[in-house]
């Protein structure tokens, strides 16, 4: 860090660059992350810490609820809370035990297509589905788990246990716990589920959920709270991670169920189609419920009046009344949540950061930024497949066979300097340096395992050469030894500005050691795809769950199936051709797959990252971390919540146990002291 | 762009043929004496040679990389000496302080060490146009160090330099397209108003398919519709035609009417009655009639290409990098950091303020020395 | 095909008219409008296929979201695209969809189903059409008022200080980008004032309130809401369009001012005020006047890059925002809108031009 800056400063005050760069480098550790005051450090605990089921003594709700118990019109809430509901722990909670009332405002760019999510409708993302539907496991808030009790969090599935061989896996739901519209949550709704939904080739739920999703196991249903899962292998863990946000969040069987045509249902698409966005009050198992609904203006969601979780004193849960969710653009969030007009943004372009934090320091501001940690890291994904995996033509087969040079590719990674392309996106401490593999500061992550090729001209181009790579023609670019250019396409997204500045950047950076990249800017669905189908020579990208969490997607760390990997995967015929490093890293992620040995699986990610980094299996660009822009008048919003590790930030930082003080409620509630009305209702009711 | 379709016309057609001067000397004459005419002439020959010799004007290497998001350097008359006849640059320097806020990097100029500018400084090599091997530059600092004098942008390159160089593809492209245009909405305006009849209306019908062309999706669609690996003057081709293709119907559309009403002026009628070629009706009478017209179409023209472009970048569609467009550095001023931190990289918007500035003067001078009127 | 029936009969119905009478210029609206029906339908058909162009669609939209914003696996989520592609006739052949969706349209005034709100096109269509025109046509008039003034004011004092204010103040509103001028008036207004009313075009207080409470019980507290919400975009919208008013105006102005019936106007002895407004300035107004037609489309569109700034749902970022997820229907209703407002309007050029020039004739030959 410091010799850089020496080098910068000495290029800025005019001393020839050339004395500092000649000097060939050799491969070290990477430097340590600067210091960065802003960023909070989450407080560990065990799961156990955070909440526990249990029967208290007596329960609460707000005054005006009680005015629907008067009136009839709703049982009292201890019968329409579980026998024993989840309660949230006082001590785990930042601020304490919290008050009733008010409102948060979210913005989200995506629209509700219906609310049928278990038939592939999307509720317009953005922390809404989060919100709407509860799944049997919770990942969000393992951020804060000590990573010797890493685990999926008990949720709508209190508890599980595994058979000796490891094979069958028996779970047991919640007891008594109910819809929104007072039906109850049993196995029925499981086994809608299980069996009319997933087992169902004709339907695809969102995440599109199949067998091979749970291991290709089968369910068996034992009474109303308890059912089984059998699998062929021994401890599929994956699978309970496969139960939280996304996949096993059944729907209400008692609504769905007689529009399903095997049950009397017109047809599989009046199925998916029954619960237009313009129908309200549609039942859920989560904090809030839908009441509302102004096409491109706003949804509307009142508090769930059977919400099963409830706070030591006995309070049921949520605090808050009512979310909101503005539709309007992913851009917009970020300007909303710093002007105060909406209360919640995941900050995720490190651009914007400098504005943010300038404006979040006046005292009157009504934000604050809340930095987690450096868990955004992109990378250069390298396509590794020489033997036709996306048809390449004849030059990206060239290519191909160039980014199997183990010289070629340690040219590339000594070429970029990874400091000056995490300046080009934010100056100061928040981005560092990242070679690639495992992020420095995660629970696997080890230093002296990690192989760092530093920045120099001189050695890139000694390494170019050494690939057989030299600039025959004087065009300042270096051509194969046939005497053709080289030319790397660099694919990329245009969707976010960070993807376009990085692209940019590496693209200067090799112009400067003589190899000639060009860009291939796509829209975001259509990077996905081509990366996907691997048509692509090399591909910015934004480094997803199985690097930052290891135990999420494990499968993905290494080619060990035809698909498994994003940079290498199987030609048409079925066919991998993996090179020896890449096998070996196939190993090392089966073992870790396969160990439940805590001890043994950090030494197995030790080999990995040690095989990842030393053979550049990406190029490793830089790492940031992302900022929650959090209204300031919440309380309870934990320390050090990444906007995104295991889950999204919304599901982090448990919403339905956040609040806000009374003499600090704003007062903007849509429809206050309402409630949920019967599925169908134009809004919510009244008490009177 | 402007319709001048009921215009009267019968005063100043006699003008033409009446003067027994060259009614090139005529118009030069004229032209002389328009003050921001003249301004807009030496401007836009000054952007030509610039554009020209960009890499003696680029006072660096667009592509060197320095210090990311580095401010302006100071450039002042004074050291600690006193005034001084010649300019000095105080370059700016990084220190390790963090701003306890923002947690950037303060940055400064350096004031203990003033640099001179000098003219024909030497630089760093390059070969201008690709051929001759050069080492002096326009302006620069004497001890040959980088000199930002528009402060340096998100991977620490020269804005100024890149201005300068990027001036060549977006006037390149906005020349080009332009003189396309004027030729094919001109012949194709005159010949569809002259001639009339089926011809015109089957053309017209044409002409309208063409305005109501839907051109966003087209230029949105573009980007993925020229092989990437595709040399750049394949992709600046393309450019330049999908801009001409939809760019002259509508200045043909205004041509047309202007004919159709001059073709309808009693002289003309006379003409024709005593026995004028078509050819000569047009280039006699037609032609120099819509020619003020065309040159106000023309110079409002230039800075709507370069508007366009400008546009599109904001979609996302410029030239790709390592090309260098000011419609390129403009994507790079849409954040709200560079609107509230570093100002110095909205420079592209005052380039082409500059180029438009220059056209429209030129323009206006021009049309009035055609057209006295 | 049924567009080249209509097109021969386009053709057939194309007489040479009588230059005057009510009669011809009613059938010259048939004709026009006649001959319009092919132009549009050729025109659908260029833009079905440059939308369809770029590889990617609506299915690869769903499966990034899953995966990027619910976490699904990869091949989870190729298979549900494969599946919606499958049950929407994604992967039927462009001339298929195309004949589909133009089917509807002509069969069923169905102009198809928008993927991402799962609701009819023309549903989006009628929701966002009344905003953009009431902003469109409130631009416009600013637009056209400001810079008619503006125009007057500068030629009746050419070559003095007004003169060349105006001229820079209306150059810089033509030169300086608009998607640049919303950034940072978006920007002034959320991170310098505090202004909370940005994003969409009511606070969420007030959108779902009626105009109308009862009978003469108007919600002003509503509109005020919506112009504290809107004003960027019709300052911004204005700005750019006033400069194109003010040039011709002034440019037309100084023609007609030294016009020998202004001259003999003046000879008679009319007042110089008199002379500019009742005589030069209505020939001066000649092609703005036509020039109102043309403009329509653009009026359509023109806020497009500020309303994506601010958030505002109108029709120009539903283009934008359509084509690029792949909501080809919404995308190509749109441009088929445009295109039919296009056309309106040039026949509305071509009318006005009629009225007021009557040395154009209708369709009259040479």
């Amino acid at each position: 860090m410091h010799i850089r800056r020496a080098a910068l400063a000495a290029l800025l005050l005019g001393v020839s660059a050339v004395a500092v760069e000649a000097e060939m480098m050799a491969p070290t550790t990477p430097p340590d992350a600067p210091k960065f005051d802003a960023q909070g450090e989450p407080i560990f605990v065990n799961r156990s810490d955070i909440f526990e089921y249990k029967a208290l003594p007596a329960y609460s709700e707000p005054a005006w609820v009680t005015a629907f118990v008067d009136a009839g019109k709703l049982p009292p809430v201890a019968e329409r809370l579980p026998k024993e509901p989840l309660v949230y722990k006082t001590a785990n909670m930042p601020d304490g035990n919290g008050v009733y009332g008010d409102v948060m405002r979210h913005v989200i760019g995506g629209r509700p297509e219906g609310w049928n999510f278990w038939a592939g409708q999307s509720y317009g993302w953005g922390g809404i589905d989060i919100q709407l539907v509860e799944c049997l496991t919770r990942t969000g808030p393992l951020f804060t788990v000590n990573s010797t009790d890493l685990q999926p969090m008990p949720n709508l599935a209190k508890s599980w246990e595994w058979s000796e061989d490891g094979k069958t896996l028996t779970i047991k739901l919640i007891e008594g716990a109910k819809w929104s519209d007072g039906d109850a949550f049993d196995t029925e709704d499981i086994d809608f589920y299980w069996n009319d939904i997933v087992m169902d080739p004709e339907v695809t739920p969102l995440m599109g959920a199949a067998p091979a999703t749970y291991s290709d196991g089968t369910l068996e249903i034992v009474d109303a709270y308890t059912f089984k899962m059998t699998f062929a292998t021994p401890f599929p863990e994956s699978v309970l991670y496969n139960m939280a946000y996304g996949n096993f969040c059944p729907g209400p069987s008692h609504i769905l169920k007689p529009k399903h045509p095997k049950y009397g249902g017109e047809s599989y698409d009046a199925f998916l189609k029954s619960f237009p966005a313009d129908v309200m009050n549609f039942p859920s198992m989560g904090s809030h419920v839908i009441v509302e609904h102004r096409p491109d203006d706003i949804i509307v969601l009142r508090r769930n009046p059977y919400y099963w979780k409830v706070d030591e004193s006995g309070q049921q849960l949520p605090y808050l009344d009512e979310m909101q969710y503005r539709l309007s653009t992913w851009a917009d969030r970020d300007v909303q949540a710093v002007a105060g007009t909406g209360d919640f943004s995941n900050l995720e372009q490190a651009e914007n950061y400098v504005e943010a934090l300038k404006k979040s320091a006046d005292e009157a501001a009504p934000a604050r930024l809340a930095f987690g940690p450096r868990t955004i890291g992109y990378s250069v994904l390298i396509n590794f497949s020489a033997n036709g995996w996306g048809e390449p033509d004849a030059r990206a087969q060239k290519v191909r066979e160039l980014n199997r040079n183990p010289d070629f590719r340690m040219a590339v990674s000594y070429g970029l300097d990874r400091q000056r392309l995490g300046d080009s996106l934010v100056k100061g401490p928040f981005t560092t340096i990242y070679p690639g593999g495992l992020y420095a500061g995660t629970s696997f992550y080890d230093k002296d395992s990690t192989v760092y090729y530093p920045f120099s001209v001189e050695t890139a181009k000694a390494h170019l050469e050494k690939a057989g790579l030299v600039d025959t023609d004087g065009n300042g670019f270096v051509n194969y030894p046939d005497g053709e250019d080289v030319s790397v396409v660099l694919l990329h997204q245009v969707d976010y500005q960070t993807d376009k500045n990085l692209a940019e950047g590496v693209v200067a950076m090799m112009a400067d050691i003589g190899l000639q990249v060009t860009l291939n800017s796509l829209p975001a669905k259509d990077y996905d795809n081509a990366r996907d189908s691997g048509k692509y020579d090399w591909s910015v990208f934004r480094n997803q769950t199985e690097l930052i969490t290891v135990v999420q997607n494990t499968p993905m760390l290494a080619p060990i199936g035809p698909t498994s990997s994003r940079s290498h995967q199987a030609n048409p015929a079925g066919a991998l051709d993996l090179m020896p490093f890449e096998e070996e890293m196939v190993k090392v992620v089966n073992a870790f797959i396969a160990s439940r040995d805590p001890a043994e699986r950090v030494e197995l990610m030790k080999q990995y990252q040690k095989l990842y980094t030393e053979n550049v299996n990406t190029f490793g660009l830089t790492a940031y971390p992302g900022a929650l822009i959090i209204n300031k008048r919440f309380s309870n919003i934990p320390a050090g919540a990444p906007i995104y590790m295991y889950n999204w930030a919304e599901d982090n930082i448990i919403r339905e146990r956040v609040w806000v003080a009374a003499d600090k409620q704003i007062g903007a509630e849509l429809h206050p002291n309402t409630l949920p009305g019967a599925l169908g209702d134009a809004g919510p009711m009244a008490a009177n | 762009m402007t319709t001048h379709e009921g215009e009267v016309a019968d005063d100043r057609t006699t003008t033409i043929s009446a003067t027994s001067q060259s009614y090139a000397a005529l118009v030069w004459r004229r032209f002389r004496k328009s003050i921001p005419g003249m301004l807009g002439l030496v401007l836009v020959s000054m952007l030509l040679i610039i554009a020209l010799f960009a890499d003696f004007f680029a006072p660096m290497n667009p592509n060197a990389s320095t210090a990311s998001f580095a401010p302006p350097d100071h450039i002042s008359f004074f050291t600690k000496d006193g005034f001084t006849l010649w300019p000095v640059a105080y370059s700016i320097t990084e220190s390790e302080e963090l701003d306890p806020i923002t947690y950037q990097p303060l940055m400064g100029p350096d004031m203990e060490n003033p640099r001179p500018l000098v003219l024909f400084a030497k630089g760093s090599p390059y070969k201008m146009w690709g051929l001759i091997p050069m080492e002096r530059r326009f302006i620069g600092l004497a001890d040959g160090s980088p000199l930002h004098i528009l402060g340096t942008d998100k991977l620490g390159r020269d804005i100024l330099a890149r201005g300068v160089v990027g001036s060549r593809i977006s006037l390149m492209i906005a020349l080009v397209s332009i003189t396309l245009i004027t030729i094919i909405g001109t012949l194709a305006g005159i010949t569809s108003g002259y001639l009339g009849g089926k011809f015109d209306l089957w053309f017209q019908r044409f002409v309208e398919i063409i305005l109501a062309f839907p051109q966003l999706p087209l230029y949105l669609a573009l980007t993925t519709l020229i092989p990437v690996t595709a040399p750049s003057y394949i992709f600046l081709s393309f450019v330049i035609l999908v801009i001409a293709g939809l760019g002259w119907a509508q200045l043909s559309r205004e041509v047309r009417g202007k004919t159709m009403s001059m073709a309808r002026i009693d002289y003309v009628r006379a003409a024709t009655a005593l026995g004028a070629s078509d050819a000569r009706i047009i280039t006699r009478h037609i032609l120099p009639n819509v020619m003020s017209h065309v040159i106000v179409a023309v110079t409002l023209g230039i800075p709507t290409i370069i508007l366009l472009k400008s546009f599109l970048g904001f979609l996302g569609f410029a030239v790709k990098p390592p090309l260098i467009s000011w419609g390129l550095m403009l994507q790079d001023a849409g954040t709200f950091s560079v609107i509230g931190s570093y100002p110095w990289i909205l420079s592209p918007v005052g380039f082409v303020l500059l180029a438009v500035f220059a056209f429209n003067a030129l323009g206006d001078g021009l049309r009035d020395a055609i057209d006295p009127y | 095909m049924e567009g080249g029936a209509v097109y021969r009969l386009a053709l057939r119905t194309t007489p040479t008219f009588p230059p005057q009478g009510d009669i011809p210029m009613l059938r010259f609206l048939m004709v026009r409008i006649a001959q319009s029906i092919p132009v549009l339908l050729v025109m659908s058909m260029i833009t079905f296929a440059i939308i369809q162009a770029p590889p990617g669609d609506y299915g690869d939209f769903i499966r990034t979201n899953m995966i990027t914003q619910g976490g699904a696996s990869i091949e989870a989520a190729t298979r549900a695209a494969d599946e919606y592609r499958e049950k929407n006739g994604l992967n039927d052949p462009m001339v298929m969809q195309y004949g589909r969706w133009i089917w509807g349209i002509v069969t069923r005034g169905d102009f198809g189903q928008s993927y991402v709100y799962n609701k009819p096109v023309s549903d989006i269509l009628l929701q966002r059409l009344p905003p953009t025109i009431a902003i469109a046509l409130t631009c416009h008039f600013l637009a056209s008022a400001l810079g008619i003034g503006f125009g007057i004011l500068a030629a009746t004092r050419q070559y003095t200080w007004v003169d060349t204010v105006l001229s820079f103040v209306s150059f810089l509103g033509m030169t300086i980008p608009r998607f640049l001028l919303a950034l940072i008036i978006l920007y002034i207004l959320a991170y310098k004032l505090d202004v909370q009313e940005i994003g969409s075009f009511y606070s969420s207080r007030f959108g779902g309130q009626p105009y109308w409470f009862g009978w003469f019980d108007f919600n002003w507290a509503k509109l005020w809401n919506l112009i504290q919400h809107v004003w960027p975009v019709i300052a911004v919208a204005t700005i750019g369009g006033l400069a194109y008013n003010m040039r011709v105006m002034r440019a037309n102005l100084l023609d007609t001012l030294n016009a020998q019936y202004v001259e003999t106007a003046r000879a008679k002895g009319l007042g110089e005020g008199a002379v500019i407004m009742k005589h030069a300035v209505p020939n001066a107004l000649h092609p703005l006047v036509a020039y109102q037609g043309v403009v329509l489309p653009y009026m359509l569109t023109g806020e497009i890059e500020v309303a994506i700034v601010f958030g505002l749902a109108t029709i120009g970022p539903a283009i934008v925002q359509s084509m690029g997820i792949g909501d080809v229907y919404v995308t190509a209703t749109l441009l088929l809108v445009l295109g039919a407002t296009l056309i309106v309007g040039n026949i509305i050029a071509d009318l006005l031009l009629v009225a007021l020039d009557p040395r154009i004739r209708v369709g009259a030959d040479t």
